[in-house]
Formats: C-alpha cells, sequence, structure tokens
C-alpha cells in the first residue's frame, strides 16, 4: 500500500514537473511571441542589387519600421541566380528575425528540378507582396506584330527565332518552354541573366523576342519601340488593358511571378502570424503605396495562410510544368 | 627585433613547378568538378568546361616554361627574400587569428584585438595609445556601420 | 527650350540642393578614401534613403557619394599604396611610388586635375550626345561584346610589365578563379567541392582589398623597423606642384583615357574597374616613356584617375536613355531614380526635361564642388601621413575587414580577403605581376558570357563573328593591332640586317 501511494506520488510529482515544463515552454514561446520582435529583422534579398527586387526590398525596409517596432534591415546576398541567399535562410534560425524575399522561381520551381540546398518545404509563407504576369514583348520593326504572327513565323523558320532568355530555370526561361511546349514551336533562347541585358539585346536588334516584368518592358512599350503580345495570366493587366490573357488568345501559358516574404521552416506560428499582419499593415501605409505607385509596380496582398494555399498550388502547378519542359 | 633574413634562390624554379602542379590539379578535377567534363572540352566552346580546361593546359605549359627558363638562365634570376620573417609570420598571424575570432566573437571584439596586437607587431611603442585606440576603433566602425549604414556585423557564435 | 534651361538652373539654385551635393560629395571622399569600404557599397546602402527624399536632394546626394567616392579611392592609394576602391586599383604603383619620391602632392594634384577634366568631358558627351551614343552601343551584341573582351585581354601583355611569361600565368590564375561557382548559363557547378559558399563564386572586392590592401599591410609590417620611415618621404605639402606646362604635356593621356572610359563606360556591363586598367595600359603603349609605367609615371596616374572618372557620367547614358543599368553602382542609381518618379527611358526626355536638365547642370557644377573638395582634402592630408605607420595599418586593417563583409553581407568574404592577402604577399615577393590577375578574374567571366552567346545565337558556327559588320570591324582592327605588334617586335631584327649588323 505504502508502494501504492509512492509510485502514485512519484507519478504525480513527474506529471506536475511535465505540465510545469509545457507549462514554460509554452509560455515561452508566446512570451517569445509576446516582445517579437525586440531586436532588427534581416530581410534578405537574394539577387543582385539594382534589380526590381531590391528595389522592391528597399521600398519595403524603408517604411517598415513604423508597423513592426523594429528596423527591418535590407540584407542583399546575392550569388548563383538566388541559391545562395536562399540557402542561408533556409539554414538560420526559426525565430523570425531573418526573412527572405522570395519569388515562384527559387521557392517552387527550381528546388523541384535542380538539386539544391533547399526544397519547397524549407520554408513558412508569411504574407505576398504582389504578383505580376510576363509580357512577351517583340520589337515594332520586326517581322510578326501578334502571337500568331510570331508562331507562324517560328513554324516556317524553325530553329531561327531567337529570344532573350534570363537564366536556365528563370523566370524568362520558363515562360518560353510554356510556350514553346504548348505550340511545337522551334525557338532558341540565349540566356542573358537578367531583365536589363535581355531587353537591350532585344531593342539592340540581336534577339527577337522577350517575356519579362513590367518594370523592364513597360517604358518601351509606351513609347512604341517594343510590342506587347500576350500577357500569362487568367486575365488581362490593369496597367495594359488592351493586351489580352495568352489562355484567351489560345496559348495556354499562366505564370505569376509574385514576390513574398517566407520564414525558415519551424517559425512559431505565432509570430508568423504577427509578422504577416504587420506586412498588411504596411500595405495599407500611404507612403508605401506612393513609392509602389511610383515604381509602376502593384500591391497584391495576401496574409500567411492565404498566401500558404495559393502557394501550396503553385507546387503542385509547377510539378507539372518541370515535368513538361524538362529536358 | 631578432630574426635573420630568410632567402631563397632561383624561386622561378619552384614557382613554376608550383603552378605546373596546378595546372595538372585542374586537368585532373575537371570530371569531379565541372560536372563530368573531361580535357577534350577544350575543344567545344560552349562546355562549360572549356575555359577551366584551357586555363589548366594554360598553367601546365607556362609553369613549364618558366621552371625551364629558371635552369637555363643561369644569372639574373628573381630571389625570394624577406627581411623579417618572424614579424612578417606574427603579422599574418595576427590577422588570421582576426579572421578566426571575427567568426567566433565576433567583428567588433576581433577589431580591438587586431588594433593592438598589429600595432605591437608594428613595434608601436605607445602602448597606452594602443589600447585607447582599440577600443575606440571598434565604436567607430559599430556606429558608422551598424546604425548608420544599417549592416549587421557579424556577432560570433554567442 | 530655353525656359526648360532656366527653370532646370531655378530649381539647382536652391541651397539645399548644394548641401546635399557637397554632403554627397564629403560623404563619398571619406568612403573611397577607407581602404575596405566601396563606392558601390555607399551607394547601394545609401540608395534607400534617398526615397523619401525630395528628388533634387536625394539624387544630388547620390551622385555626389558616387562621384566622390571614385575619386576618394586614388588617395590612399597614392600615400599608402592602398587603393580605397577597385577603381584606383591602376592608380596605386604609379601614384605609390611618386609619392615615395617626394612628388606625393604633384601625384594627387594629377590624379584630381585627371579625374575632373575627365568627369567634365564625359558629362558633356552625356548631355549633348547621349541619344545617338545609346543607340550605336545598343547594337552592340554579344559578339562584340566577346571581341571587345579579347582585345582587353591582350592589354594584359601591356600590363605584365617586363616578365611576359609571369603576367600570362597571373592572368590564367585570374581567370580559373573566375569560374569558381555556379554557371547560371548552363546550371553546372564549377570547382565548389560541394562547398555553398563557393557555389556563389569568389567575390571580386574582398580578394582586391586583400590582395592589395591586406598585402600591403604585410610589406609594411616588414619594413616597419627596418630604417624606412614613411613620414619622412611623403609629404604632401612638399615636392613639385602640378604646372600649367605639365598639365598640358598630360592632355593628350588625360583626353584619350577620357575617350576610353567614355566608351567603355556606355556600354553596358564594364565599369570603372575595367576601365581604369585599359586606359593605363593603352597609355603605356602610346607613351614616350613606357618603362616608367609601374614605376611613378605622372601619365600613368593620369590615365588611370581620368580613365576611372569618365566612366561615371558615361555610365548614366545606357540608364537614362533606355534605363538599362550598366553595371551594380548604376543599377542601384536607376532604382533610386525610378523610386523618385524619374523613369529613365525612352520617355525621359519627354516627360520631365526640366528636372533631367537640372541633373544635368548638376553634373557638371559638381565638378568644380569636387575641385574645390579636392584641394581642400590634399591640403589635410599630411594629417594622415603623420599617423605612425603601427596605429595608421592596425585601423585600416580593421576598416578593411569589415567592409569586405559588408560588400555582400558575408562572413566567408573575409576569408576570402585574407587568402587574398596572403597570396598578393607572396606574389610581390616572386615578382609575379598583380594587375593582370585583376584583369583575368575580371574580364573572363564576360567573355566566357558572351562567347556563349554568341554561339548560341549563331547554332555554334564562328562565323557570326565576321557576318556582323560591328563585329567584323573589330576583328579587323585587332587583327591590324596584332599585326603591328608583330611587325614591331620583328622590326629590330630585319633592320639590323639590312644594315649588315648582328643584334643579339
Amino acid at each position: 500500500m505504502r508502494h501504492l501511494v509512492l509510485r502514485l506520488a512519484a507519478a504525480a510529482r513527474t506529471a506536475v514537473i511535465a505540465f510545469a515544463a509545457a507549462g514554460a515552454l509554452a509560455g515561452a514561446a508566446a512570451a517569445q511571441a509576446d516582445d517579437f520582435p525586440n531586436k532588427p529583422i534581416r530581410f534578405v534579398t537574394p539577387y543582385p542589387p539594382g534589380g526590381s527586387h531590391s528595389l522592391h526590398a528597399g521600398i519595403i525596409t524603408t517604411a517598415a519600421e513604423r508597423h513592426f517596432g523594429q528596423p527591418l534591415i535590407s540584407v542583399i546576398r546575392d550569388g548563383g541566380g538566388g541559391v545562395v541567399g536562399t540557402t542561408e535562410v533556409a539554414q538560420s534560425e526559426p525565430d523570425g528575425y531573418t526573412l527572405l524575399f522570395g519569388d515562384p522561381t527559387i521557392n517552387s520551381l527550381r528546388p523541384q528540378v535542380e538539386n539544391l540546398p533547399f526544397t519547397t518545404d524549407s520554408f513558412v509563407p508569411v504574407a505576398r507582396i504582389n504578383y505580376a504576369p510576363a509580357i512577351f514583348v517583340v520589337r515594332s520593326d520586326g517581322p510578326f506584330k501578334t502571337m500568331d504572327e510570331m508562331i507562324a513565323w517560328a513554324k516556317e523558320h524553325p530553329g531561327e527565332l531567337i529570344y532573350s532568355s534570363d537564366n536556365k530555370n528563370g523566370w524568362t526561361y520558363t515562360v518560353f518552354e510554356l510556350l514553346k511546349a504548348r505550340t511545337g514551336a522551334n525557338m532558341r533562347g540565349v540566356e542573358f541573366g537578367g531583365g536589363g541585358p535581355a531587353v537591350s539585346q532585344l531593342l539592340g536588334g540581336n534577339t527577337m523576342a522577350y517575356a519579362g516584368d513590367i518594370s523592364v518592358v513597360g517604358e518601351h512599350i509606351q513609347s512604341g519601340s517594343l510590342i506587347p503580345l500576350c500577357v500569362t495570366d487568367h486575365q488581362s493587366m490593369e496597367a495594359l488593358p488592351d493586351v489580352p490573357a495568352c489562355p484567351d488568345i489560345g496559348y495556354d501559358v499562366v505564370f505569376q511571378f509574385w514576390r513574398g516574404v517566407l520564414a525558415p521552416a519551424g517559425t512559431p506560428k505565432e509570430i508568423v502570424a504577427k509578422l504577416s499582419d504587420s506586412f498588411e499593415k504596411l500595405m495599407a501605409d500611404e507612403g508605401f503605396q506612393r513609392l509602389i505607385r511610383t515604381i509602376n509596380s502593384t500591391i497584391a496582398f495576401a496574409d500567411h495562410e492565404e498566401f500558404a494555399r495559393l502557394w501550396a498550388k503553385e507546387i503542385e502547378d509547377m510539378k507539372l510544368i518541370a515535368q513538361q519542359t524538362a529536358k | 627585433m631578432v630574426g635573420a633574413a630568410a632567402r631563397i634562390d632561383r624561386i622561378d624554379l619552384v614557382t613554376g613547378l608550383a603552378v605546373t602542379s596546378v595546372g595538372v590539379a585542374i586537368i585532373l578535377l575537371l570530371p569531379a568538378e565541372v560536372g563530368g567534363e573531361t580535357i577534350a572540352a577544350v575543344g567545344n566552346m560552349t562546355s562549360p568546361a572549356f575555359f577551366a580546361a584551357l586555363s589548366g593546359i594554360a598553367l601546365v605549359l607556362l609553369g613549364v616554361a618558366l621552371a625551364g627558363r629558371s635552369l637555363i638562365r643561369r644569372q639574373a634570376c628573381t630571389t625570394f627574400e624577406v627581411d623579417q620573417p618572424l614579424r612578417v609570420l606574427a603579422a599574418s598571424g595576427v590577422l588570421v587569428a582576426g579572421v578566426a575570432g571575427t567568426f567566433v566573437v565576433g567583428l567588433l571584439p576581433s577589431a580591438a584585438a587586431i588594433v593592438i596586437l598589429l600595432g605591437l607587431v608594428f613595434g608601436y611603442r605607445r602602448y597606452w595609445l594602443l589600447v585607447l585606440i582599440g577600443a575606440v576603433c571598434p565604436i567607430v566602425v559599430y556606429v558608422l556601420f551598424e546604425r548608420m549604414l544599417l549592416v549587421l556585423l557579424p556577432r560570433g557564435w554567442f | 527650350m530655353v525656359e526648360n534651361i532656366l527653370s532646370a538652373f531655378a530649381l539647382l539654385l536652391d541651397p539645399i540642393v548644394f548641401v546635399a551635393a557637397i554632403g554627397g560629395l564629403v560623404a563619398g571622399i571619406m568612403v573611397g578614401a577607407l581602404p575596405g569600404l566601396t563606392a558601390t557599397m555607399a551607394v547601394a546602402v545609401l540608395s534607400p534613403f534617398t526615397f523619401f527624399m525630395d528628388t533634387m536632394v536625394g539624387l544630388p546626394f547620390l551622385l555626389g557619394t558616387y562621384k566622390g567616392a571614385i575619386y576618394g579611392g586614388s588617395i590612399p592609394a597614392i600615400l599608402i599604396n592602398t587603393p580605397g576602391t577597385a577603381a584606383a586599383a591602376a592608380t596605386a604603383a604609379d601614384g605609390n611610388a611618386m609619392a615615395r619620391a617626394g612628388k606625393a602632392r604633384l601625384a594627387l594634384q594629377i590624379s584630381l586635375v585627371a579625374s575632373i577634366i575627365a568627369d567634365l568631358l564625359a558629362t558633356l558627351v552625356l548631355i549633348a550626345v547621349a541619344a545617338p551614343l545609346a543607340a550605336i552601343a545598343i547594337r552592340f551584341g554579344a559578339p562584340e561584346f566577346a571581341l571587345l573582351y579579347v582585345i582587353a585581354l591582350t592589354l594584359i601583355a601591356a600590363v605584365s610589365g617586363e616578365d611576359t611569361i609571369k603576367g600570362l600565368i597571373a592572368a590564367t590564375i585570374g581567370i580559373a578563379i573566375s569560374l569558381i561557382g555556379l554557371d547560371p548559363m548552363s546550371g553546372y557547378q564549377r570547382f565548389t567541392f560541394g562547398s555553398v559558399q563557393l557555389v556563389a563564386g569568389i567575390s571580386l572586392v574582398p580578394l582586391l582589398i586583400g590582395m592589395f590592401a591586406i598585402s600591403e599591410i604585410i610589406v609594411n609590417a616588414e619594413e616597419s623597423i627596418s630604417g624606412r620611415r614613411k613620414g619622412d618621404a611623403i609629404d604632401p605639402n612638399q615636392g613639385p606642384r602640378l604646372t600649367l606646362a605639365r598639365l598640358k604635356r598630360l592632355m593628350p593621356t588625360i583626353l584619350r583615357s577620357t575617350g576610353i572610359g567614355t566608351g567603355l563606360g556606355s556600354l553596358p556591363g564594364l565599369g570603372a574597374e575595367i576601365s581604369c586598367w585599359i586606359s593605363w595600359g593603352v597609355a603605356k603603349r602610346r607613351s614616350k616613356n613606357p618603362e616608367q609605367f609601374g614605376r611613378g609615371s605622372e601619365e600613368g596616374v593620369a590615365a588611370a584617375e581620368a580613365g576611372n572618372n569618365a566612366v561615371c557620367p558615361a555610365a548614366l547614358i545606357p540608364m537614362l536613355v533606355f534605363g538599362i543599368p550598366g553595371d551594380t553602382v548604376t543599377a542601384v542609381l536607376l532604382g533610386a531614380f525610378m523610386a523618385q518618379g524619374l523613369m529613365p527611358g525612352p520617355l525621359l526626355f519627354t516627360r520631365d526635361p526640366v528636372i533631367l536638365y537640372a541633373l544635368f547642370a548638376f553634373l557638371l557644377v559638381s565638378n568644380v564642388l569636387l575641385l574645390m573638395l579636392g584641394f581642400a582634402a590634399i591640403r589635410y592630408l599630411q594629417r594622415i601621413i603623420q599617423i605612425p605607420n603601427g596605429l595608421l595599418y592596425p585601423v585600416v586593417t580593421v576598416f578593411c575587414f569589415a567592409g569586405a563583409y559588408a560588400v555582400n553581407n558575408n562572413i566567408y568574404d573575409i576569408v576570402v580577403m585574407m587568402a587574398g592577402g596572403i597570396a598578393g604577399y607572396v606574389m610581390r615577393k616572386i615578382s609575379m605581376p598583380i594587375p593582370p590577375l585583376i584583369i583575368g578574374l575580371l574580364l573572363a567571366p564576360g567573355l566566357e558570357r558572351s562567347l556563349r552567346q554568341s554561339l548560341v545565337m549563331s547554332n555554334g558556327s564562328l562565323d557570326i563573328f565576321v557576318t556582323r559588320p560591328g563585329a567584323l570591324t573589330l576583328v579587323v582592327l585587332f587583327a591590324g593591332f596584332i599585326a603591328f605588334l608583330v611587325w614591331r617586335t620583328v622590326r629590330p631584327y630585319t633592320q639590323s640586317t639590312v644594315t649588315g649588323e648582328t643584334t643579339s
């Protein structure tokens, strides 16, 4: 009998300690979330400075302190086409103090087709800032002015249509691969590494087509040197209402380039939610909105749950795309 | 200070041999490090290993030429001369320790150590000034980089 | 149009613009003068702060920082043989040699005046012929770039010093180092040995800081007590000064280097770090005293400084006309322009002419400001020289550490810097020249990239290099240049045969 009492007491003591520990941990997590953030947050852009990605990052970090309580510090860690910075965030402490400013190529597509040091599971989505489709463009003095004409020309001259591309498995690359897969046209892409060189080669007459972001091609469309063919979205863009969506004219090429914030996997849910809320407030900030408009960009916010849904779906879509464009 | 000068005559021979071995190493490493290509890549300009193979071959040829030239030409060859080898080693040692320190304890404490130790290596006598600068320098760096430029400096493992 | 120019000047006369300009120039000079901190880093880091500033405050500040930094890098290059920025690397050899010979003031003044003249002329080119020049530059396709890179690489022969074999070895090592990393065109990883850090390759700036600055520090540790006191050799207040006569003699070099810098700067992808070497190399080729180059040649300093400062305005040409950045700095400036609502590109000139003219006027005026600030800086520099080695070099070292890290927020870059430092020291001791390594490192990636792009465009055939008019011109020029070189080398032998003598 005494034995039993002692055993019960021991068990009870263990239980109490276990509960206390659990409570303490939960409390610590909550406490962590409670006074988060208490030091500056690193906002990592994995691409070289000067591109539209780092430009957005600069705008976000400049306007953010008021809504986060701590400054957001823009850290540019480029290299390997985005791999180095992304890997670093994936391997950093999941305490919410290191965030990645990512996009679909580095986060959804490439981890599935390349052997990278991280996977799609290495991150949890925090917030989506915006998204934009690619715009297929050609020179206004070229031999074709619509998508139909371009594909027809490509079929008549197989292997002769040369287009500007960015990087292997990059955005422009994938969009063209999809187009080629859908139409069977034989076109060759030259990788120039980024939007700037790609557009300049197109303008200079060295290539015949390109597909990119409005921030890179918008001015030239407006001035008339480039003609837009279609946008890779389900509907037309607000900024270019006359340009049809590719599916609407018979080319099922849809690839939205989003910009979003991700945290390393394992970051506590409360912290993710807190960050998501702060970003939402930032989107409503007047100064922030004004700057975004000034650089001709848009805001299309999605909080962490919505973003998680969209991203999961996209990963599935990317699997299909990867299979279709696999070389 | 102590330390006689260190000399190696006809260092070109050593350099030539070293360069040749680097070239050979590059060629041998080609298959492993450039995804399966071999030295045959030199014939294919679009291969990612083209310039690597070219460099390897060039280094072998140039290294042999250098070594050969140093054997043939007896006179007027380069001499490797270090006047104060201990000092040089000490300075390099402080620097390398500084690098290690940046990883382990962060940049700012290592900066203080570098200032003080390197100053001693340079033979600076006013120790109090050295310590003072050693304390002030990291503060200046901190203010400039972290506060003004918003660049977060390495913090170390703790 | 006239009232546009007048309103532009009105915008410029606001005192706060001058405050911003001077602030930017001073900040830039200080950043440039600190080895370890680079112009690119300063502009990249300061740019977001300008987003919320007024246009005529933020942009002058940023542009002033850029100009100031490119100039400022030459100051430590001359005084302590440690270039403050990558673009001043070519100034260090001649500049420091002059300084040790008691001609520090002259070197500093040449550097300042050459930089200003080059900047002014390049700005005038920017204002006057931006559009037509850009139209030509835009037609430069991959084949033309590939040939340009090849031509630039042959200049290695000019910068190798006496020993061609060692120069070629250094260049090849530079090329090999540039290959390390992920090759974006093919997706292959090259020589990364499984390390994530090497996937990004070897960063240029930390390596440069190491090879020039850290190696200099180690060299100086050696010389510190062995009798050579820096203080009495280098005094910027003594020694010959720049006279008009001297300046007139240097003008051809300055003009030529300005031309080179402007041309290269307006091509996307080639920046001040390359242009300084090419200007220097060409000047050495064309000089009557080529053996002086690297040993204290005034032409060398003038050429290097003119070459690198001409790039600043020239790089703005493709940026403003097409919205296409040439290098990192212009990419960051582009972002800053966009954040101010100025959309560089074909519509910029018609949409915002007043602001644009104001900025052009600012670019011209800032040179005057820089000239004044430069002379003031030279006057006060004697304080720096009087700092004893034992204090100066350790502090410089600390800034090198911080700067190498700050370039890419990468702690491993400090390791790169250290490796570069030891390598640089060894190379100096075995008389292997460092400039060819830098040139190989800078040019090889561009050459490989444009070569592969050209071959993709031509489907693997080499005749794309002769069927395109631009490429063909460059090939002809290049062949002519090589033929000329060969003839010059062979000529002494043919002449002596004619006269019946033999030379050994």
